[in-house]
C-alpha cells in the first residue's frame, strides 16, 4: 500500500460483497475471501453481505488475486441463491467502520438501495460474444466487391510507386467494408436481443484477457464481431437463447453466451451526490 | 441455446466484469480500489494469467460448485467454415 491516499486507509472495515432483500438478519453459509466470515447485516429490509477486514485486498501475487476474485464471486453466488438478484459491488469495495456503521450506511442509502434492488429483481447479466471467421469474410468481400477487383487490376498494371498507393487504398476500402459488415451484424444482433432485454450495452470487442495475451490461441481464426452485456429477466433467457441459436446455427458464426451473472455491469452508483469526494 | 458459466470464456467474462463493473459507492465511509492504479496494474496482470489457472487446479473447487448448480450446457459446436455459402449478400 505504498503511497496510498488517506481515503484508502482504515483500521476497521467491512468488505461489501452485495446488497440484498432481507428482513431479519439471515445467515449465509459461505466462506469469504481468505476464509473470512461472511455475515448479513440487515436494516430497513435491506441486507448488506459483508466480511470484516483490516486492509484492502491487494497483492503482487497473481495467483492470490485470482483466488480472491473467485472467492468474491462465490459469496455473491451464495447470496444470489439465497436472496435473489443482489446489487453486486465492485471487487474491493469496503465500508470504513464496524457493523453498526454499515447499518447506518444502509439506513442513509435505503431508498437508493431499495430502488436498485427493485429494478434488478429477477434480472441477471448475460454476456454474448458473436465471432466469425474474419478471413473467410474478407475473402468473400474480395470476391464480390467491384471496387476492390477494379483496384486489383489497376495494381497489377501500375508502377511500383502508384501500386503502393493503390494497395493502401485497397486495404483501406477492404477494412471499411469489413467494418460495415461487423456493424451490420452487430446491429442486427443487438436489436434482436434488445427485444427481450431491459438493457443492452456494447462492450469492447476484445476481452481484457485477449488484450493482455495478444492472441486467442484456442480458436485459430475466429475474431469477435460484437460483444454485448445484457440485462434481462430470467424469464426471457430462453428467448434470447433462441435468437442466439439462429446465429450459432450458421456455419460462419460462433456464439458465446455466458451467465446468468449478478448484474455487475448494470448496477448503479450508490450515494451519488452524497459523497464529498471529487 | 443456453448460457453457460462453466467454460473458460465464462471465467474470463467473470473476471473481466468483476474488476471493471459492479455498483460503485460514493461516500466518505467507503474505500474502493477499483480506480487506484496500484491494484489496477496487478489485476490486469492477473487476468493475463487466467488461462493457466485451470491447469494449476485453482478452479477445481470453483468448478465443482459450478457443476452443482442447475445444469446449463452450451449447445454450441458450430464452427466457421473456410468458405461461406451464404448467398444473402
Amino acid at each position: 500500500m505504498s503511497g496510498a491516499e488517506s481515503s484508502t486507509e482504515f483500521e476497521e472495515g467491512r468488505y461489501l460483497y452485495c446488497a440484498i432483500r432481507a428482513e431479519d438478519a439471515p445467515s449465509l453459509s459461505v466462506e469469504g475471501i481468505e476464509g473470512g466470515s461472511v455475515t448479513v447485516l440487515a436494516q430497513d429490509g435491506i441486507g448488506a453481505v459483508v466480511q470484516p477486514v483490516e486492509s484492502l485486498f491487494d497483492s503482487d501475487d497473481l495467483t492470490q488475486v485470482q483466488r480472491w476474485l473467485l472467492s468474491h464471486q462465490r459469496v455473491v453466488d451464495a447470496a444470489s441463491d439465497a436472496f435473489g438478484t443482489p446489487v453486486p459491488f465492485r471487487f474491493d469495495t469496503i465500508i470504513k467502520g464496524d457493523d453498526q456503521r454499515v447499518r447506518e450506511w444502509i439506513d442513509e442509502r435505503a431508498t437508493e438501495l431499495a430502488d436498485a434492488l427493485d429494478a434488478l429483481s429477477g434480472r441477471w447479466e448475460y454476456r454474448i460474444e458473436l465471432r466469425w471467421d474474419e478471413n473467410a469474410a474478407r475473402e468473400e468481400i474480395v470476391a464480390e466487391d467491384e471496387e476492390l477487383s477494379d483496384l486489383e487490376s489497376r495494381i497489377d498494371e501500375a508502377s511500383e510507386g502508384t501500386g503502393y498507393l493503390l494497395e493502401k487504398q485497397y486495404e483501406q476500402h477492404l477494412g471499411e467494408r469489413l467494418q460495415d459488415q461487423r456493424a451490420d451484424l452487430g446491429g442486427t444482433l443487438y436489436d434482436r436481443v434488445a427485444d427481450y432485454a431491459d438493457a443492452v450495452e456494447t462492450l469492447d470487442r476484445q476481452t481484457t484477457l485477449l488484450d493482455a495475451e495478444g492472441d486467442d490461441s484456442d480458436d485459430e481464426t475466429l475474431e469477435p464481431v460484437v460483444r454485448l452485456s445484457v440485462l434481462a429477466h430470467e424469464d426471457d433467457e430462453e428467448a434470447i437463447g433462441d435468437v442466439l441459436e439462429e446465429f450459432a446455427s450458421q456455419p460462419e458464426f460462433d456464439v458465446r453466451f455466458t451467465g446468468p451473472w449478478p448484474p455487475y455491469s448494470h448496477a448503479p452508483t450508490i450515494g451519488n451526490g452524497g459523497g464529498s469526494e471529487g | 441455446m443456453e448460457p453457460t458459466r462453466s467454460e473458460d470464456h465464462a471465467i474470463v467474462d467473470l473476471v473481466d466484469v468483476l474488476l471493471r463493473e459492479g455498483a460503485v459507492l460514493q461516500a466518505d465511509v467507503v474505500v474502493t480500489v477499483a480506480d487506484v492504479p496500484l491494484i489496477g496494474i496487478n489485476l490486469r496482470a492477473a487476468i493475463a494469467g487466467m488461462t493457466t489457472m485451470t491447469e494449476y487446479g485453482i478452479f477445481t473447487e470453483w468448478d465443482e460448485e459450478i457443476r452443482k448448480r442447475p445444469e446449463r450446457r452450451s449447445e454450441l459446436g458450430t464452427r466457421p467454415s473456410p468458405s461461406m455459402s451464404d448467398d444473402e449478400r
